[in-house]
């Protein structure tokens, strides 16, 4: 069946949002924009079974998660395998850093559980709602803000822990809440 | 952003509060911190979102475009 163009535009005008979670699950750019492009054939395949004036966002982000796992475990993988390298791999852009050092910020994400992760990653960042969140990972809503709620402290506190053993207690507030310089060029 | 509201609406969540369906900031999680979290994470994610589209993307859905019209007589 043909795809609208409309359809089409809104695909492409979601590829930079896709982009962004498939790399906060694989871990590299270049993994993650793989997963986008598999992503984008099976959508385009299945849009018999999308209903054109729904959520085209979470029905991409919810074949993009079932296609991340689901690769997942055929290579026999845990998924927590993709931690290790997620500090290492994602580029930093020095010219976007500003005051902002956003390097603590990756160490803990990758630090804590997968599904915490992409929960936090889901409503946290990409600004979906909980029940949007639970809808994509095929949970409850409950469980979902749970994982946020796991998350967020968790990640609050890495970072702050993190800081701390860098630049002193003194430095926490200020770097945690970002209003001073204290956490640059890393 | 949703998140957001709910921090505003659940100001000093302090204590050792048992996670319920309503609560929806961290137990126990400074409104700042989460705050300043909330943006850390936009900042991470943004800085991919804005990235340009990569022409293997716009290529694809050339392609994908053009494979509809396999049955017509239109030549890729």
């Amino acid at each position: 069946m043909a795809v609208s163009s409309e359809l089409r535009q809104q695909m492409l005008e979601l590829i930079p949002s896709l982009r962004a979670f498939a790399v906060s699950l694989c871990g590299d750019s270049e993994r993650g924009d793989d997963l986008v492009q598999e992503t984008l054939v099976k959508a385009w395949g299945n849009f018999a079974s999308f209903q054109e004036g729904t959520n085209l966002r979470a029905w991409l982000f919810t074949i993009l998660r079932n296609e991340f796992y689901s690769q997942m475990r055929k290579k026999g993988r845990e998924v927590e395998d993709v931690d290790g390298v997620y500090s290492a791999r994602l580029a930093v852009h020095p010219a976007q850093q500003g005051h902002i050092d956003l390097s603590d910020l990756r160490k803990a994400l990758a630090a804590i559980p997968a599904d915490q992760r992409e929960a936090l990653i889901l409503v946290g960042a990409t600004g979906f709602s909980y029940e949007e969140a639970a809808e994509i990972c095929g949970c409850a809503v409950g469980t979902i803000k749970s994982r946020v709620n796991r998350a967020r402290a968790r990640v609050a506190e890495l970072m702050r822990i993190e800081r701390e053993d860098e630049f002193g207690p003194d430095h926490i507030a200020g770097a945690v809440i970002g209003a001073g310089g204290a956490a640059t060029g890393r | 952003m949703k998140d957001n509201e709910a921090t505003n609406a659940n100001t000093g969540a302090g204590g050792a509060a048992p996670e319920t369906a309503e609560q929806t900031s961290a137990p126990g999680l400074d409104p700042a911190i989460q705050n300043a979290l909330g943006r850390e994470l936009r900042a991470l994610y943004d800085q991919v979102v804005s990235e340009p589209v990569p022409d293997r993307f716009l290529e694809l859905l050339r392609q994908l475009e053009s494979s509809e019209g396999e049955d017509q007589t239109q030549s890729k």
